[in-house]
């Protein structure tokens, strides 16, 4: 008798994590398709470094925007009017005060951390020397330069530099193991 | 208990002037007597002798570092006569070969580390380059400086900020940014950073100046000598300024009345740039505003010709999806004209006008003058303001005309009047230089009055003790010697508590109180009931905070009170008045220099908008409508018969054209849509009217709802007087002309007048209608355009010839003769937090926008830095609320919703949220309560209870 009501409760606890395995990897499955953000993972993370770990995504997400205009500005469009001109450099300068308190952040964490951060290469000093070389601001007249790439491939390398901050962020969690 | 110790002296009136001891110097052969104290270059330049100076401006403190200014003292080494104190008998070389040799190196090593390419250049050329030019070291190029050393271009340029271009490479580091900054602005943002070369002006921590805490005065680019602090591009390119015309004139947002010099591009017709002006009032300060915020008058959507509503476009109602709609997140931050303008057609003027005086004219003789109505503007000229109360008192056969006072001091004026028989200020704010205590309640002054606020940090500096009282934490309270925040809407609560100590501790005036008050028993009774334990029970605040304030209020020698908006906007604003008066008459802090009642005005004209009449109870200079011998002479004034009956006020007439009593309405630049209480109930009300005309220079809110529609002029269009907070009287000037057919609002109205066969509208000038309203008032009696000038005239002025005005009123009596102490008890607001609804609502203004945001947000600067509607909530409450920055909420009254952003701010306090009412998109005016203080008729603005929630996603919008 015991022995069938233990097999009854590894069948039903066996399907039990059959089923949660299988959810587990819809989900799984799921979130990969839909193309939308994995959480953040930030449970190892001090406070002040996950909270720069949120505004990391905040910015890389919000720079999309600055992004997507930047290439329709570059497209040839009859359509567009002053209006939509001076919209995106309203998206533009406000993109540039995001990136530029993205920095604070980073500047306001104790030295310690910024040591330690950056001895596990987490650091803001290519976006700081990218923002530095567009004069703290993304501006129209800066589109094209002659020199440099066009103003939607420096946004990208921005993004990009966002994305590894974001993804070694959430892997760090101390500088020496 | 200690006799009070701010007794007036007997000649205290008349201050003795100390005797000044003074040196006699000699400077290139030339001898000069100055005060002891002066320096060198002080002296060269009584004599006329041009010292060049970089680092010096004499509105900052000397500092020497530039070494141009360098004299020879007969000393080992050279000196700078910046900061060299002039001595008896000194002989000074100012000019000589010599000097010319050094200050020529001096120039051409400063010249050396200019950048090669200069990324901005100073429109009317930077100080640097004339000296460069005049020592003849300006002309060289490429690598090499002029002597030829290379030339560095190690420090960058930050573009950041959308009104001013920094150039690190251009900066010779003279601090003049710095100090200007610190010391006249007083805002400390700026500072050096880096060492050795590296060195260099930062804002903040070194972060870019567009995402620092910077407010964007431009003060730090008007002190700069060079090329590296520069004004952006606006409107207009920047040009050389002998390119452009320059026209002295006024600043047109807030009360303080800013002088300003406005450069003007004539064949663009666009102003380049605006700088501030050397005068009385802002000694060539300005904010953001005043400075960048003038482009609004050259915007696309100005009306240029008269509209008439189209007969398909009946029955009436809101016509943009932001107006429409009752809950949820509004488009846009303008209204979208194209969704609007469909329902207008163009017209004539002669079309429009007739149609106006003949729509006016039915509605008079149909239903009675009773049945109309007109809304002014305190934007508006002095002479604007009059020929409008005229109209309808002429024209419409009523009183029921009234202005945005209503919403902003009404009570503090009845509280005057009742009090002390006079509505205005006793004394200037720059008054605050005499004082040695200053009281600030109800005022977020750098936000609304940010020039008058950097005078008071200044004061503060020199030691004046500020106490800041406020349940909204103002900026102003860092700079204060005790900021108290008591709980919102317990002011008299908290003021009782106060005079009560006052009368415990035996600080009270008797004399004053004996000569020149009444009543004084009835205020003892009132206040005994309030010892400072009870009165900080009910305020929120410590009894040692009471008592504090009470002494140190109470043993000022000299004690100056201002207060705003969170004093009047109340259903007990009266109340709150009475109890400061009652407070300044009990301690004699009126009359003396550095003394006085000050409640800040808040729009540029709203003080000379209510001198000249636009109040439903009395005529120009607040002469009562009810006095026959006053309606008298009016009646022969203007050749008519004038109703004797005082009319409605602002949210009466509102309320009344909802019962169908008010069915004409003539609004001259006035947005009711967004600036009165309960905007659900104000779009009923207008959609009600039979007919309305609302005369502006854009299509508002309030327009959506119009019959007809005329183009007026902006205040950089014409030619008017304005009276600021200060009470001073000052010409504002052309500045642009006035695009397509959009016509002066003075004209607009005679035209109206004559139209409806009123008498007394034939002007053929401006200073006409000036002559009229002074010839009938006695405050502004005798005042001309001549002898206004630039600087303007206080009011009022016995001798506009000789004198600037009176700065200090009642130095011997009041109006009414003695000041009569009027008690309050608290009373709470009128509509306190629930469970469902648990938090207060505060409204107000920010620094970069202007009340409905009609004006702001179509400037180009003032949007760009501050462009989003959002909610201030304390972070201890957005930890509650479960809501983070950015987050967007939905804010919920009994009357209506809606949905902004979160950002985090310790101002409000917890408890309680702040929203601004300049968002059309999120106007606070759904959820504010159309409750009115009894006496001065004003909405509670600063109290009514919501519930604030994280807004679900894809929620719907609810149209009524």
């Amino acid at each position: 008798m015991i022995e069938f009501v233990l097999g009854v409760v590894a069948v039903i606890g066996g399907y039990g994590i059959f089923r949660l395995y299988r959810s587990l990897a819809a989900a799984q499955r799921y979130l990969e398709e839909s193309g939308q953000e994995p959480p953040l993972q930030l449970e190892h993370l001090p406070a002040d470094v996950a909270r720069v770990a949120q505004d990391t995504r905040s910015l890389r997400l919000s720079l999309e925007g600055p992004l997507r205009q930047a290439e329709d500005l570059l497209r040839v469009d009859l359509m567009r009017t002053q209006d939509d001109v001076e919209s995106a450099a309203q998206v533009f300068m406000d993109a540039s005060r995001e990136v530029a308190e993205w920095l604070y952040t980073f500047d306001r964490l104790p030295e310690a951390k910024r040591r330690e951060l950056r001895d596990a290469g987490i650091g803001p000093e290519r976006i700081r020397a990218a923002m530095e070389a567009e004069n703290w601001a993304f501006e129209l007249s800066n589109l094209r330069v002659k020199g440099r790439q066009t103003m939607d491939l420096r946004i990208r390398n921005i993004v990009e530099e966002l994305t590894r901050v974001e993804a070694a962020l959430q892997t760090h969690s101390r500088g020496y193991r | 208990m200690p006799q009070p110790s701010n007794a007036p002296e007997s000649s205290a009136e008349t201050p003795k002037t100390p005797v000044k001891s003074t040196v006699t110097l000699s400077i290139d052969g030339r001898e000069v007597t100055v005060e002891k104290g002066a320096t060198v270059w002080d002296a060269a330049q009584k004599l006329g002798i041009e010292i060049p100076v970089l680092c010096h401006d004499p509105r900052y403190r000397p500092v020497g570092v530039c070494r141009m200014c360098v004299v020879d003292v007969g000393g080992r080494v050279l000196t700078a006569s910046c900061v060299r104190p002039a001595e008896q008998g000194m002989q000074v070389t100012a000019t000589s070969p010599g000097l010319d040799k050094h200050r020529k190196m001096l120039t051409a090593l400063l010249m050396a580390d200019q950048p090669q390419t200069p990324s901005q250049r100073r429109p009317q050329g930077s100080t640097l380059h004339v000296l460069a030019n005049n020592y003849g070291v300006a002309e060289s190029t490429g690598a090499c400086g002029p002597l030829g050393l290379p030339r560095g271009n190690g420090r960058g340029v930050d573009r950041s900020s959308p009104v001013i271009g920094v150039d690190h490479q251009a900066c010779i580091l003279c601090d003049r940014c710095i100090r200007g900054c610190d010391e006249l602005q007083n805002n400390e943002v700026m500072t050096r950073t880096g060492k050795g070369y590296s060195t260099k002006i930062a804002f903040d921590l070194n972060q870019p100046m567009g995402s620092s805490s910077c407010v964007s005065c431009g003060e730090c680019m008007d002190a700069c000598p060079t090329d590296a602090l520069v004004n952006r591009e606006i409107a207009a390119p920047i040009k050389r300024p002998a390119a452009l015309k320059q026209v002295d004139t006024l600043c047109p947002y807030c009360g303080v009345g800013c002088s300003v010099t406005a450069h003007v591009d004539e064949e663009r017709n666009q102003v380049a740039w605006i700088d501030g002006r050397d005068s009385r009032v802002s000694d060539r300060r300005l904010c953001v505003k005043g400075r960048y915020g003038f482009d609004y008058a050259t915007h696309a959507h100005r009306l240029t010709v008269p509209l008439i509503r189209r007969d398909d476009a009946y029955p009436k109602g809101p016509l943009s999806g932001a107006v429409r709609l009752k809950r949820g997140r509004r488009p846009g931050g303008l209204v979208d004209y194209r969704e609007v303008l469909p329902a207008f057609r163009e017209a004539t003027w002669d079309e429009a006008l007739d149609l106006v005086a003949s729509k006016l004219k039915e509605i008079r003789e149909t239903y009675g003058g009773q049945a109309l109505a007109g809304f002014g503007s305190a934007k508006c000229s002095n002479e604007e303001a009059y020929l409008f109360q005229k109209l309808v008192r002429v024209g419409f056969k009523t009183n029921n005309v009234d202005h945005c006072t209503r919403l902003c001091h009404a009570s503090s004026v009845a509280a005057l009047m009742e009090t002390i028989g006079s509505g205005a200020v006793s004394t200037t704010f720059r008054d605050i230089e005499n004082s040695d205590v200053a009281l600030l309640t109800g005022t977020n002054t750098t936000a609304n009055h940010p020039v008058a606020a950097t005078f008071f940090k200044q004061a503060a500096k020199r030691g004046c003790k500020l106490i800041v009282v406020d349940p909204h934490r103002p900026r102003l309270a860092d700079h204060a010697y005790r900021y108290i925040r008591i709980k919102p809407g317990t002011d008299v609560a908290f003021y009782n508590g106060v005079m009560h100590e006052i009368i415990a501790r035996g600080l009270v005036d008797e004399k004053f109180v004996r000569d020149r008050t009444l009543n004084y028993d009835e205020l003892c009774k009132v206040v005994e009931d309030y010892p400072p334990r009870v009165a900080a029970q009910i305020a929120g605040v410590t009894a040692e905070e009471i008592i504090d304030c009470a002494n140190t209020f109470g043993s000022a020698k000299a004690a100056l009170v201002f207060w705003g908006m969170g004093i009047s906007q109340h259903t007990h604003g009266t109340d709150n008045a009475r109890s400061l008066i009652s407070l300044v008459l009990m301690t004699g802090n009126v009359g003396r220099p550095g003394t006085g009642l000050h409640p800040l005005r808040g729009q540029n004209n709203v003080q000379g908008a209510s001198d000249a009449g636009l109040i439903p109870m009395v005529y120009p200079d607040y002469q009562g409508v009810t006095s026959d011998d006053v309606r008298n002479k009016f009646e022969a004034a203007w050749g008519t018969e004038l109703d004797p009956k005082p009319g409605l006020t602002v949210v009466e007439i509102m309320a009344e054209a909802l019962k169908k009593d008010i069915r004409g309405m003539y609004v001259m630049g006035e947005n009711p849509f967004i600036s009165d209480p309960n905007s659900n109930k104000v779009r009923k009300a207008l959609s009600a009217l039979d007919f309305l005309v609302v005369q502006d220079i854009f299509l508002t809110e309030t327009a959506e709802f119009a019959d007809v529609i005329l183009p007026a002029s902006s205040f950089f269009e014409k030619t008017g007087t304005y009276t600021n907070t200060d009470r001073r009287v000052q010409i504002g000037r052309p500045v642009l002309e006035l695009p397509g057919q959009a016509r002066h609002d003075w004209k607009i109205t005679c035209e109206i007048g004559k139209r409806m066969g009123a008498p007394g509208f034939e002007f053929a000038s401006v200073e006409d209608v000036f002559a009229e309203f002074t010839g009938l008032t006695r405050n502004y009696a005798g005042l001309t355009y001549e002898h206004l000038g630039l600087e303007g005239k206080l009011w009022p002025c016995p001798d506009p010839v000789g004198t600037d005005g009176t700065v200090v009123l009642f130095g011997e009596s009041f109006p009414s003769g003695r000041g009569k102490f009027v008690p309050a008890n608290f009373a709470p607001a009128a509509e306190l937090p629930s469970p469902e609804y648990p938090m207060v609502l505060t409204t107000g203004r920010l620094l970069e926008h202007w009340h409905t945001g009609t004006m702001t947000r179509r400037s180009k600067a003032l949007h760009t830095i501050e462009g989003e509607p959002h909610v201030d909530i304390h972070p201890e409450d957005m930890k509650k609320l479960g809501v983070v920055a950015d987050d967007w909420v939905d804010v919920t009254s009994r009357r209506g919703s809606i949905t902004l952003k979160v950002r985090a701010s310790l101002a409000p306090g917890r408890g309680a949220v702040f929203i601004p009412f300049c968002w059309r998109e999120a106007a606070a005016n759904v959820l504010t309560i159309d409750e009115l203080d009894p006496a001065g008729k004003i909405p509670e603005f600063k109290f009514c209870a919501v519930r604030v929630e994280k807004s679900q996603p894809g929620e719907s919008s609810a149209a009524e």
